[in-house]
């Protein structure tokens, strides 16, 4: 029998991810997700229930976001730090970046960490010298921190 | 873990090492401060959460961690007898998750450390009290036996030639190189001799001539995935030059000379140099099989490396941990293999 929540939705269903987890989402749904978790929100609840906030919840909401972006024809990549980037693309950078993960309470987690880690490594950059360019460089997610890479020196700042 | 409000630069061939080993999703990890610069003036180095990379333009980026990095950082570091690392840090291969052995290789020595981090890891240059106050005197053959050792084999060589070149007695120990920089280790320093010789020319005047003559020596063994149990110390040859020097100047004599000591290294009309040791890279001459006492069951092991000391002598480097099966304590390691070592090298005069 199916529950009421279920009953709710739209009938498109997504299949996502090869561990089999299924989110039950519209596309039109899965943009307001991404758009919650925009990097000008810190710490904002997302209008997803508690309840569906599992593992494999959060799994699916990060490849139901991937899945639109393909789907919508825009390209991925890494984080290029520039002022005047558009907020859908700061969106999907801020959700393939792996930082749409979720606390106990079913709220997005603070983006802080990623938003502290380009302050330190662009300041680091302008510190040695790399004036405008320290805001152009690539920010890609590494193992427990972030890296920007720079002409003559790779910056790295923790998680 | 890295301080959370600080980032940090990796830059220059520290970067392109660290880059090379996995950068932050390898061993080292992230790293935990900006580059340094040695007080010496010479050398670079980053530290980070899994160990350290040294620099210097003669050795090369290299990678020192654990036991091992602690006990050279407790030596002076770089500032210490040891000097900079000249290859990464070695562990030694074993069948199965057994006890390990680690050690790494610098410009004047070696450090031995227990992986497990449950032995301490004195240096192969230790202090009386870690070889529980007996002096471990280093394991060396002197420049100048090396010398009389090369001189031998030319002579050796000269004698059984049909060409009437002999050699005269004497020989010039013309220096000690430096480490040359390599990316994964560094090349080793080489020891240079001037050796005379002459050809007969019957009647006519001889032809004398000088032989100079740069090796360097290394162990060489074959292909396999655990430590090697035996192998091979061989003299590389680094540069000949053979020179007028008196008597009746003959290009072809000079000629004849510098290809008979090449011939006499490297490979040639598709045949190996040395057909009694078909492991010898081309280009170097066997001087002595090592057996390194290593047992891939238990991660015991007795020699470890060698290297050429600053002053030209060529040091065997003996592991001076206590072995697996071994009580920790009794028994000064360092010593034992020392004079096994020396009693090896030896046997080569």
């Amino acid at each position: 029998m199916k529950s009421e929540k279920s009953r709710r939705r739209p009938a498109k269903t997504l299949a996502l991810g090869s561990s089999g987890a299924t989110l039950a989402a519209s596309p039109q749904e899965i943009v307001q997700i991404a758009h919650v978790g925009s990097a000008e929100a810190d710490h904002v609840e997302a209008p997803v229930p508690a309840a569906r906030m599992d593992v494999a919840a959060r799994q699916s909401l990060v490849a139901a976001a991937a899945l639109y972006r393909d789907l919508s024809g825009r390209a991925s990549g890494t984080a290029t730090l520039a002022p005047t980037i558009p907020r859908d693309e700061r969106v999907d950078r801020f959700i393939v970046e792996g930082k749409a993960t979720l606390d106990q309470n079913g709220h997005f987690q603070s983006i802080g960490p990623y938003l502290r880690a380009v302050a330190l490594i662009q300041s680091k950059a302008l510190a040695l010298g790399y004036g405008d360019a320290a805001r152009s460089a690539a920010i890609d997610s590494v193992p427990a921190g972030f890296v920007g890479r720079y002409e003559r020196h790779d910056i790295y700042a923790a998680a | 873990m890295p301080p959370p409000n600080e980032a940090f630069a990796v830059q220059g061939a520290i970067r392109d090492k660290y880059d090379s080993l996995g950068g932050p999703a390898g061993m080292l990890g992230l790293p935990l401060a900006d580059e340094g610069s040695s007080p010496d003036g010479r050398g670079k180095f980053s530290h980070f959460v899994g160990g350290s990379i040294y620099w210097s333009p003669t050795t090369g980026p290299m990678v020192v961690r654990g036991k091992v990095r602690d006990r050279w950082a407790a030596s002076g570091w770089e500032l210490g007898p040891l000097g900079y690392p000249v290859e990464d840090q070695h562990r030694m291969p074993l069948l199965g998750p057994l006890p390990l052995v680690e050690w790494c290789r610098f410009e004047n020595g070696i450090i031995a450390g227990d992986a497990r981090q449950a032995l301490p890891s004195p240096m192969a240059l230790q202090t009386p009290a870690e070889t529980l106050g007996r002096v471990a005197e280093p394991a060396v053959l002197g420049y100048g036996q090396l010398a009389g050792l090369l001189g031998k084999r030319l002579n050796d060589q000269f004698v059984a030639s049909p060409d009437n070149v002999a050699m005269r007695p004497g020989v010039d120990l013309t220096g000690v190189t430096d480490w040359q920089y390599g990316k994964y280790f560094a090349t080793p320093r080489s020891v240079g001799f001037r050796f005379r010789g002459f050809h007969d020319n019957g009647l006519a005047p001889d032809t004398n001539f000088t032989i100079d003559i740069r090796l360097r020596f290394q162990m060489v063994w074959g292909s396999t995935f655990l430590e090697p149990t035996n192998k091979t110390l061989v003299a590389v040859l680094d540069r000949v030059d053979v020179g007028h020097d008196g008597g009746l100047a003959l290009a072809q004599v000079y000629a004849s000379v510098e290809s008979a000591i090449n011939k006499a290294f490297y490979d040639h009309d598709g045949k190996v140099h040395d057909e009694a040791h078909p492991e010898l890279p081309s280009g170097a001459l066997f001087v002595a099989d090592v057996d390194t006492g290593a047992d891939t069951r238990t991660g015991a092991i007795n020699l470890l490396d060698v290297l050429i000391t600053r002053d030209g002598d060529l040091q065997i480097l003996v592991n001076p941990l206590t072995p697996p099966d071994q009580p920790i304590g009794t028994i000064s390691w360092g010593y034992l293999r020392q004079n096994g070592a020396q009693s090896l090298i030896n046997g080569l005069t």
